[in-house]
């Protein structure tokens, strides 16, 4: 028998750094508690609304979804008793967070239909009840108040309502509390002021307990049984709520679709083949049947907005996008499977990503936001929580520990992982023993441990909003009916649901993002046009043929080409090519490998990669079950794609289309375990009933979990294949006005400095920053970079454009002076273009002294009669200079600053380890990127890729060896590394053994190995 | 008359005496540091230290690391006063004014002594000598026209080492040296002085005292004069001899640091209180407070505040304490050591103001606080410290 009393007030980890417990914990305490419904009532939001519809009805109870409405001194907890008070409630929260003069009695008042309201605000009460005392009650809860609460309810005549406001489940979770509200205030705990933080007696009080408050109201506890009766439990949010397209009907959409569709195809085809019309039918039926037409035309506007785009996602296997120039990848001449984005058992909205110039991106939100309205656009927002390491900090900064040894000791935990990964949870361990061991075992001194378990139980809590990178929700009517909206810090609306539960609420989200190699590509071409008048088109440009590309593509010699530059994937691309046998190199098709290896790079899934470069290599197999020959041929019988799970559990699992495009789904979100598990059985049952054999069906479900967290789909690696292959054609013939265009963009994997070493590798000459020839980016031409002044740190960039308008208008600075007096700049900028060497050119006998002497000079109100020429600043400060003003030297290669220490040992050039395949050598290194990982039995290793003054190279530190070198490891900083030089499919790498760190005292770098103790 | 001045100094003084007391240490890498917590930092370092990487200021964990046959003594100020004493008894002996710089280095101005004792370098010798004969203690002597040059020559030479300036030849002694010489370019006011230096490549004092005074002016401001009188060897400091300023202090060191204020502030009110007996005992009263604290990344922050009328009683002074607390600890970072200081020290007087303007409920109340501070008084005196303390109410 249900408990005769509700929890109408409880607050979650979604009451923005105040509640406590996760969804799952409060579920369970109340359900525990012996009730059947629940109230959440997070404050000022429904941050985990829906989410909290799926876990209540978990735990077996009904959910009343609400809120708490708190505006300055004011507060009343808001209980959704219809779907209209849903959306009522929405708009009170919304114009909570956007309106500048939210009047919080009023708000109420006017959106009162449909909602029940629970409040001790006399003020707020006597002006609602003035309407109506329908649903309108006195909160009573356990304090020094109550009794104020009481008479209120006597006096007015309002029933009262017993609620326990929990922020927390037990007692002692009040600490956990007020740790959440010190990090929140950015105060100590013992500044946090007692109206900063709820009372101690806020737990999730049980009946009985909470009975002893009220022998005197015994009709608070009976009205939340009467109230939770009359709310709304039953909540659906299935249904699909589509954008409108110039409020146009279902049939002239859809014929819209159809004649865009049509003319694209004689676009892009030309003669329409009988494949190609059969395709486009059979995609306008499905469209049509669910009713997809609108949103196809929205996205067809917003992609005409900017003249490159690149469509990627699933929706790049439709031959409708292809089009309509969404996408721009022939599904027919790539076989794309158009099921992966549209099925007729599909329940969820399409999935459409678009990627922009990223300086593009906001005058597309712009025209978006300007066409659609706030009222019915919004941004999807990103629930900020406080990860591992926020927790760790912003606990460690509660409890006053200087920001340096914060950053020491994260560090530490982090090179550490092992110790760390030994996760509460296992046997006999407590967070508080777990705690003790990390912090004796790295050498932290309390209060770390106190920190290091705190962390553990705040990690993951809701902090605050921020913006999706792309997501943009649109409606067709009214975007507040549907969920709270707020204002983000860059001014743009924002829902308050992250994609997860905004795709589950119905929404259709549409992702517009930022991505730094389209303008790379656009840069370039500009570029080329520029410097050698060839216009090349990037709509019809179809780089995939050239010989040029393909043989760099196979060479991996592919820093700065999008995707397919980090380490990994350059040493797969070289693995691939390099041992491929020269009768199937001859055959194989460097785009549709292409696909395959940017699909494949992924966490879990590195011993796939090299079985599939074996079996690229023509290597016999025997695949783990028959049926996967067939449905994986294309792979050589490896999961690649997210398809292949589907294609696997439809083709073993006996899964129907739908449920396998289910699985696909659930493994890439966080909050599916129990779906997963639910799959996972009917998976092992659908094998088992097809006579396959328990260990094949193991090996088989964890190539299947490789893709849990982050995989691809083919349409999406084919349109981001494209792009590669657009910028390895760029860079394979316009070596100079690509790598500029790379460093211009400043979002690779590399730093600046690592791709200029690139440049320098690939024959081109860095010139120095000048003030007669710089622009604010970096500008290549045949051999040559010139470093662009955006390269010096903290001249003002308006300051940078003034100097090359001016420039360009009356022509070049003649002397220091003449740009003083023209341009006029701060003492402060000038001298940062004067140690930057900008003048060099001009300066005559002058040296940068002398320059800065003058400067000085330029302005006193008395100038000296007499300003001495000092000597110019020797070798090494100007490398000092570099390194203050650009981040890292210029005018050499930072292995040059060491050349005394590595006079004394010997070592090889990196472009010799070939040379020595089995030999222990030893190499000097400059660290470019580090990627750690966790072997199979949970000890960290990690790959380092070293470049010197002849090439790159790459590094495997295993255990035993990274345990003992971790704390020297850091990029940009210098070592000699010794190790032995292994070969695999014709790829070198070294196996360190021992690692040296070089420092040099007289330019100021500061190696800073990790100390342990730091506490 | 030319100034004589003599700079003497014993190196790593502390360490110096400790290898005193064992011969066996004078090849061994040595370091000064103190041993009661553990995030100590090295007060000194030996020449052999400093050699494998040890610099003054380093974590001592760090340092046992980097130099593993290290050793370690903590510092000993009472054997430090007394050794200082015994060098001042020497030096008095041979210069009328002397300034001690810090322990074991002392500033002599022999001007005019010099038909007593002969030149000023024969005075160094003599009392290096006589140190060393006496103590066995290896000094080093600079001497010049002014401190600075005197004090620049020190810095130059080793343990034995004397270096005499000859009048008329500072400027040509002072050129080749680097500007960070200058013992008053390393204050914190001065770092703006040194970054122009840099950024003219003025590295040498020659170069500086090349250039002419309105261009250094130009570029440095008022400091231009100073430092190009610097560069030029002059220096018209005179050498002071020490007073003895009267003053109270105590420190309240937290091992482990320490954050949450109601301890702090107790913590802070205890050292009050024993100050404040201290006074009572010694019948004076304070005209100045001053709270300094130390956070654990070392930064520190020192408020002051006058006290009008002087007093020594804690109902008096704890609202100062906590108000000078409240404007020292702003940081959300925890605290390693306060140091509440009281200065302006002077003789009680009995005599009580014949008018008190406050009213009746507070005088009593003041009254019934200082009784209860007497009280207090004699039953820490008979039962100890931690006998009986102030409780607070919340």
């Amino acid at each position: 028998m249900p408990a005769p009393f509700v929890h109408l007030h409880t607050h979650s980890l979604y009451s923005p750094m105040q509640g406590v417990p996760t969804l799952e914990a409060l579920c369970e305490a109340v359900r525990t508690q012996g009730q059947d419904r629940l109230a959440l009532t997070d404050t000022n939001g429904l941050y985990g609304a829906i989410r909290f519809l799926d876990v209540a009805r978990d735990a077996g109870l009904k959910p009343i979804v609400g809120a708490e409405l708190v505006h300055e001194a004011r507060r009343a907890v808001l209980l959704a008793k219809t779907p209209i008070g849903y959306a009522n409630l929405c708009r009170i929260l919304s114009a909570r967070h956007c309106d500048e003069a939210f009047d919080f009695t009023a708000t109420v008042a006017r959106h009162r239909a449909g909602l029940v309201i629970l409040s001790d605000d006399r003020a707020a009460l006597a002006a609602w009840s003035q309407d109506s005392d329908e649903d309108l009650y006195v909160e009573l809860t356990p304090g020094p108040t109550m009794h104020e609460a009481v008479a209120l309810s006597r006096q007015s005549g309002l029933p009262p309502l017993a609620t326990a406001r929990a922020s927390f489940l037990r007692p002692i979770d009040y600490h956990a509390h007020r740790l959440l509200r010190a990090i929140a205030e950015n105060t100590t705990l013992s500044r946090l002021r007692a109206d900063q933080c709820c009372a101690p007696l806020h737990w999730l009080m049980p009946e009985a307990v909470l009975a002893r408050y009220f022998p005197h109201v015994p009709a608070a506890l009976t009205n939340t049984c009467r109230i939770a009766e009359a709310c709304h439990t039953d909540w659906d949010f299935k249904e699909t709520i589509f954008p409108a397209f110039r409020q146009l009907s279902a049939e002239v959409a859809f014929e819209t679709l159809r004649t865009k569709t049509y003319e694209g195809a004689q676009w892009r085809y030309g003669e329409l083949s009988g494949a190609v019309k059969q395709r486009i039918e059979k995609e306008l039926r499905v469209i049509q049947e669910k009713g997809y037409a609108d949103y196809f035309l929205i996205v067809d506007e917003i992609v005409r907005q900017a003249p490159r785009t690149c469509g990627r996602g699933s929706a790049a296997a439709s031959i409708v996008s292809y089009c309509l120039g969404i996408t721009h990848v022939d599904p027919i001449r790539h076989h794309l499977l158009f099921e992966r984005f549209l099925n007729p058992g599909r329940h969820d909205p399409p999935d459409v990503d678009l990627d922009f110039p990223w300086d593009e991106r906001p005058k597309i939100l712009e025209w978006l936001f300007t066409h659609y309205g706030p009222r019915q656009a919004s941004m999807v927002a990103n629930q900020n929580t406080l990860a591992t390491r926020a927790a760790l900090r912003e606990i460690a900064k509660v409890y006053g520990i200087p920001a340096a040894e914060i950053g020491k000791a994260l560090r530490l935990v982090q090179r550490r992982a092992d110790f760390v990964d030994v996760m509460p949870g296992m046997p006999g361990m407590t967070v508080e023993t777990w705690a003790t061991q990390v912090c004796a075992a790295l050498g932290l001194r309390a209060p770390w441990q106190e920190i290091l378990s705190w962390s553990v139980q705040l990690q993951g809590h809701f902090r605050n909003l921020g913006l999706h990178p792309g997501g943009v929700v649109l409606v067709p009517d009214e975007i507040r009916r549907y969920v709270p909206v707020e204002i983000s810090a860059s001014g743009w609306p924002v829902i308050q649901w992250e994609k997860d539960q905004t795709e589950e609420a119905g929404l259709v989200k549409i992702d517009l993002l930022g991505n730094r190699s389209l303008a790379v590509i656009r840069d370039a071409l500009v570029a080329i046009a520029r410097n050698t008048g060839r216009v090349i088109d990037y709509a019809t440009w179809d780089p995939i043929s050239d010989p040029a590309t393909n043989e760099l593509i196979r060479r991996g010699d592919t820093m700065g080409c999008f995707y397919i530059e980090s380490p990994a994937t350059r040493l797969l691309l070289k693995k691939l090519w390099t041992g491929m046998p020269p009768d199937r190199r001859a055959q194989a098709d460097v785009f549709e490998y292409l696909i395959v290896v940017s699909s494949i790079i992924r966490p879990a899934a590195n011993v796939f990669a090299d079985e599939f470069v074996r079996r690229a290599h023509g290597r016999p197999y025997t695949s783990l079950h028959p049926v996967l020959d067939d449905v994986l041929a294309e792979t050589h019988g490896i999961m690649v794609y997210q398809e292949d799970v589907m294609k696997v559990a439809v083709a073993l699992g006996g899964f129907t289309v739908e449920d396998g495009d289910q699985l696909r789904k659930v493994l890439s979100k966080k909050h599916k375990q129990r779906q997963l598990r639910d799959y996972q059985r009917q998976f092992y049952t659908g094998a088992a009933a097809r006579g396959v054999r328990q260990p094949v069906i193991d090996q088989i479900w964890a190539m299947i979990m490789s893709f849990a967290g982050y995989s691809f789909c083919k349409p999406h690696s084919a349109s981001y294949a494209q792009v590669s292959f657009k910028s390895a054609y760029l860079r394979a013939h316009y070596p100079a006005e690509f790598i500029a265009a790379v460093v211009s963009n400043q979002g690779g994997y590399y730093s600046t400095f690592a791709y200029l070493s690139e440049g320098r590798r690939m024959g081109l000459t860095i010139h120095p920053i000048d003030i007669n020839e710089s622009d604010w980016s970096y500008t290549g031409s045949g051999k040559t970079v010139r470093v662009g002044l955006m390269q010096i740190k903290s001249l003002q960039e308006h300051l940078a454009k003034r100097t090359i308008t001016e420039r360009r208008a009356n022509g070049p600075y003649r002397s220091m002076r003449d740009f003083l007096d023209r341009v006029q700049p701060d003492l402060a900028q000038a001298k940062l273009l004067i140690k930057a060497g900008c003048f060099d050119s001009i300066a005559g006998e002058l040296t940068r002294p002398a320059l800065l002497w003058r400067l000085f000079a330029s302005q006193a109100a008395k100038p000296p009669g007499y300003l001495p020429i000092p000597v110019e600043y020797s070798v090494q400060q100007k490398l000092a200079h570099e390194l203050e003003l650009f981040g890292f030297p210029l005018s050499c290669h930072p292995l040059e600053l060491f050349e005394d220490v590595l006079a004394h040992i010997p070592h090889l050039p990196a472009k010799d380890l070939t040379l020595h395949v089995g030999k222990e050598v030893t190499v000097a290194g400059w660290l470019l990127t580090e990627k750690i990982i966790s072997t199979k039995k949970g000890e960290p290793m990690e790959f380092v890729t070293f470049e010197d003054q002849t090439g790159l190279y790459d590094a495997t530190l295993f255990p035993d060896v990274y345990r003992q070198y971790c704390h020297l490891l850091a990029p940009n900083h210098a070592y000699v590394v010794t190790g032995l030089v292994e070969e695999q499919f014709s790829t070198v790498t070294l196996t360190v053994r021992e690692l040296r760190l070089l420092t040099s005292h007289d330019l100021g770098i500061q190696c800073e190995p990790i100390e342990e103790g730091v506490g | 008359m030319d100034r004589q001045i003599v700079c003497f100094a014993i190196p790593s003084f502390e360490l110096a005496l400790v290898r005193l007391n064992d011969p066996t240490l004078s090849t061994r890498p040595l370091a000064l540091a103190p041993f009661n917590t553990p995030r100590a930092l090295l007060h000194d370092v030996s020449p052999e230290a400093k050699q494998d990487g040890l610099h003054i200021g380093m974590p001592l964990e760090h340092a046992r690391r980097l130099c593993p046959s290290l050793l370690v003594f903590s510092p000993n100020p009472y054997r430090v006063h007394s050794a200082d004493q015994s060098l001042m008894n020497v030096v008095a002996q041979y210069a009328p004014v002397w300034e001690p710089s810090q322990p074991g280095s002392f500033v002599m101005d022999v001007t005019g002594t010099a038909r007593l004792f002969g030149p000023a370098c024969d005075v160094a010798a003599k009392v290096q000598q006589e140190i060393f004969d006496r103590y066995r203690l290896d000094g080093l002597a600079g001497v010049g026209c002014n401190k600075l040059v005197a004090q620049t020559a020190a810095t130059l030479i080793a343990p034995s080492e004397l270096y005499d300036v000859r009048h008329g030849s500072e400027q040509v002694f002072m050129s080749p040296l680097s500007v960070r010489t200058l013992p008053g370019l390393h204050q914190p006011c001065m770092r703006k002085v040194l970054e122009r230096l840099d950024d003219l490549n003025l590295c040498t004092l020659g170069e500086v005292a090349e250039s002419p005074l309105d261009a250094l002016q130009v570029a440095l401001g008022d400091y231009a004069g100073q430092l190009s009188r610097w560069a030029h060897g002059i220096d018209s400091v005179p050498v002071l001899p020490p007073t003895a300023q009267p003053s109270l202090e105590e420190t309240v060191r937290l091992d482990p640091d320490e954050i949450d204020d109601s301890v702090l502030m107790g913590r802070l009110l205890d050292a009050l209180q024993r100050l404040c007996r201290t006074l009572r005992s010694q019948r004076r009263v304070c005209g100045s407070l001053a709270l300094a604290i130390r956070y654990s990344d070392q930064l520190e922050v020192t408020k002051r505040e006058r006290i009008n009328p002087e007093t020594c009683w804690e109902c008096d002074l704890s609202p100062i304490v906590s108000a000078l607390f409240r404007k020292c600890v702003r940081r959300r970072i925890r605290l390693r050591a306060m140091t509440l200081s009281m200065t302006g020290l002077t003789a009680y007087a009995e005599q009580v103001s014949l008018f008190d303007e406050r009213p009746l409920d507070e005088q009593r109340r003041h009254d019934r606080a200082k009784k209860l501070a007497l009280a207090l008084d004699q039953l820490k005196a008979r039962f100890g410290e931690r006998a009986i303390r102030y409780g607070r109410s919340h």
